[in-house]
Formats: structure tokens, C-alpha cells, sequence
């Protein structure tokens, strides 16, 4: 029998309170939906607004604001248009982050990491592009030193770097002092936050008010999550 | 049905082996009588055995009931958590009993099979989590009717009534569950007692009486006066039998009779006389 039960309940028991606003009015992370903006963009930072809101079925508008609200209260760090979680990503990778958020470009990605040395022929017919589109998003992710494209005289082939490995080792330890200064931001706010679990990929932490409590699980992996879909 | 060992001294005996597995065990006691600590003694018992342990705290945090099950010396748990093999759960009465009806079903279906322990410390907040008597017994029966299927659980209740288990919210768990256990701590006295009796217990003989017990810094609850030592006695159905083959009975009666004495004790007649049995039997057989 697999082990495990106990971590399971605790979600089960959990799950129930995600969605649901906390009595707390006035503190940023109180409100389900602004929890879901801010999980999101620790999954996929800079991601566009656009795709924040289809993704969560929230209009732009409502993401737009929730964003606004935790940047204003140091939760998440804009630069320009783009925001993500304050403390999580280097910020200098922002514009990195921001082109592997598209979903062309982040299917382009993992196409080339499951398979190095895919010809971008194979690419289109797997991720539905065209071969132009393909071909440019390439040349794009090359710009950035997340692939290496070659030319076999017969078929132009692309090759993942390590430049994603290395940058997500090299941020484990700031992920970890993000993680103690959500912590300290929270009790900040007054939201009671409590440690359940913490290693290299997630945080979780249940907060609340004393009368309600709810758990957010935070993925603290972005370097890999960002372009990794699950559908 | 399996026998799990309970992991209080002296209680295994009166339960005539320990307490059945994938059951459910309700503890009733007032406060100080020592309810947590035999859910914690059977808890770790079982992570001891290595099957996991949860713990689901409705009252106290869980901070304290760690930091006491230490103060017992029962540090090994501090282990058991790290390797997440024990699991504590804080909840309200309200969040575990929206637990109970939205979540369960697809945790059950996910876990069946599995031989966890499970506490739930104290399931009185989930009793009060509605105002309605049949709700509350619809969520409770459904409660121990899914919990078993994925462990052995254990629930620990107050007792709040000015008499014995009279309580209104200790009857509806009395009656759904298992195996009823009743922990009486008597402080008023200059002697303290304590006292614990196995109210009820499906499919398993048990101890009769109410047994003295001491909580032991180090061992936890520790039963006395458990005839676990003393050698069981097979007098009065020996006895029985013969007297059933010197009167003419139906065949098919007295093969069915024989066989039901197969494996019966003593202890199972508490102080029924052979020959008073067999009078009633024939009562019940001859002439028919």
C-alpha cells in the first residue's frame, strides 16, 4: 500500500477552505481569488494578463486588479508590465520568464527538452503551429540561450541548453528566503500563517483569521514550472 | 476479524486480544481522564508496527499535544513526524465535518485497503457542528461507516452530563460505534481513582468490569487487574456438552448446539451454571 495517507487527509481536510474568502478584509492574501492570481504567477511568472485571467476564468480586469493590490502590498514586484512574486526569480530574468510564459513558446521549449534534437518540422506537427511560427519562436528562445539551433544539411534541428538547469539550481536558495519572507509577510498582515510543509519545490502554509483557515500551496520551482504544462 | 494491539498496557487482555481492525473505538471521558493519552499510546503503537498514524486535533493544537506526548517521553514521535509517517491535522469541528461530506467519499476510494491509525481528538466539535440529532447521526454513522475502510480509527468524546455516559452527545457515537471505551477519573476524593470499562465491543468478547488504572510517566495508561495472565477455562461448556448428550434432543439441535460451543470460554457464561442452561434449552427444544 502506497504511504502517504496522512499528507492527503491534511489536503482533503484543507481543500475545502481554497477557496474561500477569509474574514479579514483588508489584508491582501484574505481573498481566495487574489490567492489565485498570486499562485499563479509563482507557477508562471510574468505571465500576460491575458492568459492569467483565461487560465483562472477571471476577467483581465479582476487580474489586473488583484495584481495591482499585491504589488502594493509587497507580494508580487513589477517591472513595467511585467509582474511576478517579489523575491522568487532574479529580476534581471523577467523578460526571459515573460517570452517562455506564452504557451507557442513554452510548447516549443518542452518539445526540445523531451526530445533534443527535434527537427522544427516535428515541432510544428507536435504542438500545432506552423513551420514559420515555429522557426521564429526558434530563433527567439536561441536569442535567449534556452536552445541551440542546428542545421543537419537536411533539417534544422533544436537542442535544449542547460542554461534553465543551472538557473534553477542557482535559485533554490532564493526560493528558500523567498519562502521565510512570505511567512513574515503574512504574519504582517495578521493571517496567523502556519508552516505545513516545505522543500524545494512547494510551500505550503495555512492561514486565517482564528475562525477559518485555508491552506495555499505555493510551487517555489518557477525556472521549471514556468514552461512545463500539464495539459 | 484481526487484532491489532492497542498500545496501553493491560488493556489488550480485555479486549480479548486488542482492538479489532478497520473498527472504530469511541473513548469517553471527562477532562483529565486521560482521553488523549490513550489515543496517543495507541497511535504510536501502531506507527511502532509501522502502520501510519493521523491525528486529528479539533481542540487543543497540536503543539501541545506534541509537546506532552514528550514531556511522557515519548520523543520517538518528533521521528515519526519528520518522516511524515505521523500526520497531525488542525481543523475546526465545522471544516473536518465539511471534510466528512464533500471530501470523503474521494479520499476513501483513493486510500481503501490502507491500515493507518487514525485519531480524532476530540470528535465532540463535530457532533456540534450541527444542531439537528439526525444530522448529527447521518454524519456520524457515515463518519465511522467510510473512516473504517481505510484504517482502525479512534475517537476520543467528552463527557459533559451530570451522570454516567447520560450526556445527549455521547449517545449517538455510543451507538454507532464499534467499541466503546469509558475512562471515570474520581479527584474529588482524598484517594483519586481512575477507572476504565469497555462499555461495548462488536464481535469480541470483553472484559465485564470496571478495571483500576494509573497514567505512568514514560508507559502511559497502564490497566490493572487484567486476567490476561490467568489461564482461560473451558469448564462450563465441557460440562455443557456432556449433559446435552445424556437428553434426547432433535439431532440437527444438538450438532447445532455442539458447534456452538466450539471456542467459548468461562468467561463468555459469567457465571451461568451448565445445568441451568441445559434446563432452558430443553424448555426450548423438547416437545416441539
Amino acid at each position: 500500500m502506497a504511504r502517504g495517507i496522512g499528507r492527503a487527509m491534511q489536503k482533503a481536510v484543507a481543500r475545502e477552505g481554497l477557496d474561500v474568502d477569509l474574514d479579514a478584509s483588508g489584508r491582501s492574501l484574505a481573498n481566495a481569488r487574489r490567492r489565485q492570481v498570486f499562485r499563479y504567477l509563482c507557477l508562471r511568472p510574468c505571465a500576460r494578463i491575458g492568459d492569467v485571467g483565461r487560465d483562472l476564468l477571471m476577467s483581465q480586469a479582476t487580474v489586473r486588479w488583484h495584481a495591482w493590490d499585491l504589488v502594493e502590498n509587497r507580494y508580487l514586484q513589477a517591472e513595467g508590465t511585467r509582474v511576478f512574486p517579489l523575491g522568487l526569480i532574479e529580476p534581471a530574468d523577467a523578460a526571459l520568464f515573460a517570452a517562455i510564459a506564452s504557451k507557442g513558446r513554452a510548447a516549443v521549449l518542452a518539445a526540445a527538452f523531451e526530445s533534443p534534437g527535434i527537427s522544427l518540422l516535428e515541432i510544428a506537427k507536435r504542438v500545432a503551429l506552423t513551420r514559420q511560427s515555429v522557426s521564429k519562436i526558434a530563433t527567439e528562445l536561441s536569442e535567449f540561450g534556452l536552445v541551440r539551433l542546428a542545421d543537419d544539411g537536411r533539417y534544422r534541428r533544436l537542442y535544449p541548453t542547460d542554461l534553465l538547469v543551472r538557473k534553477r539550481e542557482a535559485n533554490r536558495s532564493r526560493a528558500a528566503a523567498f519562502s521565510e519572507a512570505l511567512l513574515r509577510r503574512m504574519a504582517e498582515e495578521g493571517l496567523s500563517p502556519e508552516l505545513m510543509r516545505k522543500d524545494e519545490t512547494t510551500l505550503s502554509i495555512r492561514f486565517g483569521d482564528g475562525h477559518r483557515r485555508v491552506l495555499l500551496e505555493i510551487p517555489l520551482d518557477p525556472y521549471a514550472t514556468a514552461w512545463m504544462r500539464s495539459a | 476479524m484481526r487484532k491489532i494491539r492497542s498500545g496501553v498496557y493491560g488493556l489488550n487482555p480485555l479486549l480479548d486480544g486488542g482492538v479489532n481492525e478497520n473498527s472504530t473505538t469511541v473513548v469517553i471521558g471527562r477532562s483529565g481522564a486521560g482521553k488523549t493519552t490513550l489515543a496517543t499510546q495507541f497511535i504510536r503503537r501502531g506507527l511502532q508496527d509501522g502502520q501510519e498514524g493521523i491525528f486529528v486535533s479539533l481542540d487543543e493544537n497540536k503543539e501541545q499535544i506534541i509537546r506532552e506526548a514528550v514531556e511522557m517521553g515519548w520523543s520517538d514521535i518528533l521521528e515519526y513526524l519528520d518522516d511524515e509517517l505521523l500526520v497531525f491535522i488542525d481543523a475546526s469541528g465545522r471544516e473536518f465535518s465539511n471534510f466528512i461530506r464533500k471530501e470523503l467519499p474521494a479520499f476513501v476510494a483513493d486510500w481503501k485497503g490502507s491500515t493507518a491509525r487514525i485519531v480524532i481528538d476530540p470528535l465532540t466539535p463535530v457532533l456540534w457542528s450541527t444542531k439537528d440529532l439526525y444530522e448529527q447521526r447521518d454524519l456520524i454513522g457515515y463518519m465511522f461507516k467510510q473512516t473504517r475502510k481505510v484504517g482502525t480509527v479512534l475517537c476520543t468524546l467528552e463527557e459533559h452530563g451530570p451522570a454516567d455516559l447520560a450526556g445527549s452527545e455521547t449517545v449517538i457515537p455510543m451507538y454507532l460505534a464499534d467499541c466503546v471505551v469509558h475512562l471515570r477519573f474520581n479527584s474529588n476524593d482524598s484517594d483519586p481513582s481512575r477507572l476504565l470499562k469497555i462499555v461495548k465491543c462488536r464481535n469480541s468478547r470483553h472484559s465485564p468490569s470496571a478495571h483500576p488504572f494509573q497514567i505512568v510517566r514514560g508507559l502511559g495508561i497502564v490497566v490493572q487487574g487484567s486476567d490476561g495472565g490467568r489461564p482461560v477455562t473451558v469448564k462450563t461448556p465441557t460440562q455443557l456438552r456432556q449433559l446435552l448428550l445424556t437428553r434426547s434432543l432433535p439431532k440437527n439441535v444438538r450438532e447445532s448446539l455442539d458447534k456452538s460451543l466450539d471456542g467459548l470460554t468461562d468467561a463468555d457464561f459469567r457465571g451461568l451454571k451448565p445445568e441451568e442452561i441445559l434446563e432452558l434449552i430443553l424448555q426450548e427444544y423438547q416437545g416441539a
